[in-house]
């Protein structure tokens, strides 16, 4: 081992500054400012992340989960972007950073793994350049060097064959191969923090599980912190120390893992749960699903934003936001006046079942003709002059 | 294996085309109205002895067939392009003697502009919607939108009239008694005139492109690697981006090879172009034949080349020879 | 893609849009506006005479005429050339592409093989030698502009056509059992006019300049004002600063009028486009 190859090494495994968690972030916003309105996407979020734990972002399509990811990164660079609150990496501010400081942080410190492997690689670039680039760049390697760490790269992440894949372009390798590529890409400089935004979404069932180990084993291995963001549970299960849920830009509940899955307690949470279909069932069983749509993020309503949608759903949710409170078992937060497996939230819903609030009967029976009532009933009260 | 195929597949369909290029050319001359023997035989053309004379002794009065192909024999064996009748130098020695100023003149505007065009378009781009931007985007299209004799009669008033810096007619050689000093001061003026309509098209395509671009994952996923502004812009956002301007950078080859017209006349520069609106002027319709060959041969060939360069930029393209 | 400001158009559209109301209004108004004749001298004031002289708002050219008339009457020409060729252009050009695209195949190869070989021809020489040879009038102005034209059209119109028949409510009418020729003209065709006519608007700014080029070398006929004529008439008093405004006047007209076309060609293209459009 020369000298580069002892300093890169050593990069890779230091520890932290000081101890306790490595990113910390309290009250953090990201807003954007379009000529339609403030978009809200991101409002509010507040959680820390240890070396060497996993955080699971769970949440749908507009809940806020990429944004986030990008925007504590420092990824955003549009014009409009709105910054508040704060949030700090190994005790560093990155909100309101210059981009520079921001920069010198990408690719060394902390970096990302991208949605679809297809569009995440530049498609007229050789592979092994696009990950001895960042090689050369942060530790100074010279070509052959680097060439020499970008094979390895490839073997730690399950390419067979790395020799002959270093010069070929991202179209002539499968899917999962490219999603390993862009891992070792972003893993190529020794980060601490990692953030997967739905690192497998767009492969294959068969794929999914073999690259959700490799992150996992990669972490585990370079005793990194990453924040896993999905929209899908299952992904999430076995995988993470701690789940956050988001809906429409908030934390609507954050626990430990087991936690959550053994004690839900936001209604939102519990529809997610239920809308995963289970080898167990029976054959045809209808898949559930969550009548509506998420808010509007440029005016969210002025009580819990899930209560259009939600089948526990009271007077006071509409008016009223609830806080996050925590539940019995510690570090389990949660934010709902009527929660799940408590005695206020079943008189909730058995009281809605019974005037048939058609959120309700959605959920409990997947009436999808229930399910559609509750988006009309969206639209109409967010237009109540009917000028759409 | 495949690329050979491509290529000699490309090559026969560039035959095929350069053949019917030539038919429509020698076809030219026989539609328009007016016949050379007219201009031939000038004050004699009434008299119908000296027109038959004439056309049995030009060959116009065989099959129209057989004229094409003795005219083909004549072009690819002989080289023979036909003459100027007034002056009696084939086109041949007239085409030699302008190319070099042609050729001069859109060397050197598409490399200035390309110069100026990619920096400003990377920089407008960078700094999309930005003041910087709105300003270079907003001159682009001003100077597309400004005809090359209007901004001809505005530069020769600045600097011929009022400066006395640049010529305001008249070509220099290198060869000739100025030397190089001279020949750059005679061609600045219609280099600059042609060189503003391309860096503005030019600019407006890349800037195009290179936004879009700008926008794709793997920009930002090189971005998260923590890489430098402009190592991303060079190296990562750059090549995807330049297919519509390597079109264009292409075809301007091609059509300026025609040297331009107006620049050329406006300038009193030889060129062919010139010679093409003189020989049309001056009804001289071998000459105007032969150098429409020439023109759209060349055209054709360079569209060629321009294609073949696509495989290189773009290696999804190498595979299935689109 | 909305201008914050003032919707698809944009404050410089509008204004744009103004212009050219404005100089075609002029245009075809002409022989009814108060105006100076554009072919008399006025024997009272000097040839080359400065703008503001003797009741000439924007004075006299090199004959002693009126500049602010024959800018006006000079805008006709342009009216006619864009005019002819924006319809000669969309309707040959367009029905070539059109059918082209539709069909695919051995017919659109072969078009397009037409059409790309057309393209090899250095266009304005062949349009000098087109006026040249059948004479220097309006008419095969507009026809010779318009020929060398078509090719673009039909380029753009195939694309368009290639987009729009993929698209789901063409499979949907075909599944339907709608006749090919109904969804050609019912489906395909409304669809295709309009970024076409965006693009129409970008190639009457090309042939405006053209037709100016075209009088600029002299080849229009001595009756026509045109403004090409006027700036060519103007060049060679250049040399004396005084009366450079002969040539300089009329350059600006046409570069603010070609201006404003490509401006608004621009704005439309950019609502219209194919490539843009949300699927």
């Amino acid at each position: 081992m020369n000298d580069n190859q002892r300093r890169a090494r050593r990069v890779l495994t230091a520890p932290t500054s000081q101890d306790g968690p490595l990113l910390v972030v309290d009250d953090f916003y990201t807003h954007f400012d379009t000529p339609g309105g403030l978009v809200k996407a991101v409002d509010g979020v507040t959680f820390s992340l240890e070396r060497g734990k996993t955080l699971g972002v769970v949440g749908e399509s507009g809940s806020g989960k990429t944004v986030l990811a990008r925007s504590l990164m420092g990824l955003l660079t549009s014009r409009n972007v709105v910054r508040r609150g704060s949030a700090t990496y190994n005790g560093q501010e990155l909100v309101g950073a210059k981009n520079n400081n921001l920069r010198s942080l990408w690719g060394t410190e902390m970096a990302m793994v991208f949605q679809d492997p297809m569009t995440s690689l530049n498609p007229v670039m050789r592979i092994g350049r696009q990950i001895t680039e960042g090689l050369r760049y942060h530790l100074d390697l010279p070509k052959e060097e680097a060439n020499e760490q970008a094979l390895q790269l490839l073997n730690s992440v399950g390419i067979p064959d790395p020799k002959r894949r270093l010069t070929q372009y991202p179209h002539e390798l499968s899917g999962g191969m490219r999603q390993r590529v862009t891992i070792a890409i972003a893993l190529a400089c020794g980060p601490k923090l990692l953030f997967a935004d739905e690192p497998t979404t767009a492969l294959d069932v068969t794929v999914q599980a073999q690259i959700l180990n490799l992150l996992n084993s990669q972490q585990s291995e370079r005793h990194m912190a990453m924040v896993l963001v999905t929209h899908d549970l299952g992904v999430v299960a076995g995988r993470t120390d701690e789940i956050a849920v988001m809906y429409a830009g908030q934390i609507v509940e954050k626990a430990p893992t087991r936690a959550l899955f053994a004690n839900v307690r936001m209604p939102y949470t519990e529809a997610l749960l239920k809308s995963i279909p289970k080898l167990e069932d029976p054959s045809h069983t209808r898949l559930q699903i969550i009548g509506g749509r998420p808010p509007d993020l440029i005016n969210p309503p002025p009580g819990c934003r899930f209560a259009p949608r939600c089948p526990y759903v009271q007077p006071k949710c509409h008016t009223e936001q609830p806080p996050l409170v925590e539940a019995e078992t510690p570090g389990h937060l949660f934010r709902c006046w009527f929660p799940v497996g408590t005695e206020a939230g079943r008189e909730a819903l058995a009281s809605n079942l019974a005037h048939h609030v058609p959120a309700a009967q959605a959920a409990v029976t997947g009436d999808s003709a229930a399910a559609a009532q509750v988006e009309v009933a969206q639209l109409v009260d967010s237009d109540p002059g009917g000028n759409a | 294996m495949t690329i050979v195929r491509t290529v000699l597949d490309r090559l026969v369909k560039l035959l095929v085309v350069v053949l019917i290029v030539s038919f429509l050319t020698f076809m030219l001359t026989k539609l328009l109205p007016g016949s050379p023997v007219n201009t031939i035989l000038g004050s004699e053309a009434s008299n119908p002895v000296a027109r038959t004379a004439l056309e049995e002794r030009l060959g116009l009065n065989k099959p129209f067939l057989e004229q094409y192909l003795s005219y083909i024999h004549g072009v690819v064996v002989e080289r023979d392009l036909g003459k100027s009748y007034s002056q009696d130098i084939p086109t041949t020695t007239s085409l030699a003697q302008r190319l070099p100023a042609s050729l001069q003149l859109m060397l050197m505007a598409q490399a200035i502009s390309l110069l100026i065009s990619v920096p400003l378009a990377l920089l407008s781009a960078y700094r999309a919607n930005s003041r910087t931007d709105k300003a270079i985007t907003a001159s682009a299209f001003g100077l597309i939108s400004l005809p090359g004799f209007a901004l001809a009669v505005f530069l020769v008033y600045l600097f011929s009239i009022q400066l006395g810096i640049f010529p305001a007619v008249g070509y220099d050689r290198i060869t000739g008694p100025g030397g190089l000093g001279e020949n750059l001061k005679s061609i600045a003026l219609p280099v600059a005139v042609l060189s503003a309509g391309l860096t503005a098209v030019y600019t407006r395509v890349l800037r195009s492109d290179l936004i879009a671009t700008l926008q794709e994952d793997f920009v930002l996923m090189a971005r998260s690697k923590g890489l430098p502004t402009w190592h991303i812009l060079l190296r990562h956002a750059l090549r995807p981006s330049s297919f519509s301007l390597l079109t264009l950078f292409g075809i301007n080859f091609g059509t300026l090879i025609g040297g331009s017209v107006i620049v050329e006349t406006f300038f009193v520069i030889p060129g062919v172009g010139e010679l093409a609106v003189r020989s049309i002027l001056q009804r001289e319709y071998l000459v105007v034949q032969g150098v429409v060959l020439v023109i759209a041969t060349a055209f054709v060939l360079v569209n060629f080349v321009t294609d073949l360069l696509y495989s290189v930029l773009d290696p999804r393209v190498r595979r299935t020879g689109a | 893609m909305s201008d914050k400001r003032g919707g698809v158009l944009g404050l410089a559209g509008w204004l744009s849009m103004v212009w050219l109301v404005l100089v075609a209004g002029g245009a075809l108004l002409a022989p009814y506006l108060p105006l100076d004749d554009p072919s008399r001298s006025d024997f009272l004031v000097p040839a080359n005479a400065s703008p503001g002289t003797g009741g000439h708002l924007l004075g006299t050219e090199q004959n002693g005429y009126d500049i602010f008339s024959r800018l006006i009457h000079g805008g006709r020409v342009s009216l006619v050339v864009a005019f002819g060729v924006l319809a000669i252009g969309m309707v040959v050009g367009g029905s070539i592409g059109l059918v082209a695209g539709f069909l695919r195949g051995r017919t659109e190869t072969v078009l397009m093989a037409v059409v790309d070989i057309f393209l090899a021809f250095p266009a304005l020489i062949l349009l000098i030698a087109i006026v040249a040879f059948l004479g220097a009038d309006l008419k095969n102005v507009v026809l010779g502009i318009s020929l060398v034209s078509i090719p673009a059209f039909a380029r753009i119109a195939r694309a368009t056509t290639l987009t729009f028949s993929r698209r789901e409510f063409v499979v949907a009418a075909e599944a339907a059992g709608a006749s090919r020729w109904r969804i050609l003209v019912r489906e395909i065709l409304p669809n295709v006019v309009l970024p076409l006519l965006a693009f129409g608007l970008l190639v009457v700014a090309i042939a405006i300049v053209a037709e100016g080029s075209l009088a600029f070398l002299g080849l229009t006929s001595q009756e026509t004002i045109s403004w090409g004529g006027m700036i060519n008439g103007g060049r060679r008093a250049l040399q004396q600063e005084d009366i450079a405004h002969t040539s300089m006047i009329p350059a600006g007209m046409m570069f603010l009028t070609v201006l404003a076309v490509n401006f608004l060609g621009d704005r439309f293209r950019a609502a219209f486009d194919v490539k843009d459009a949300a699927l």
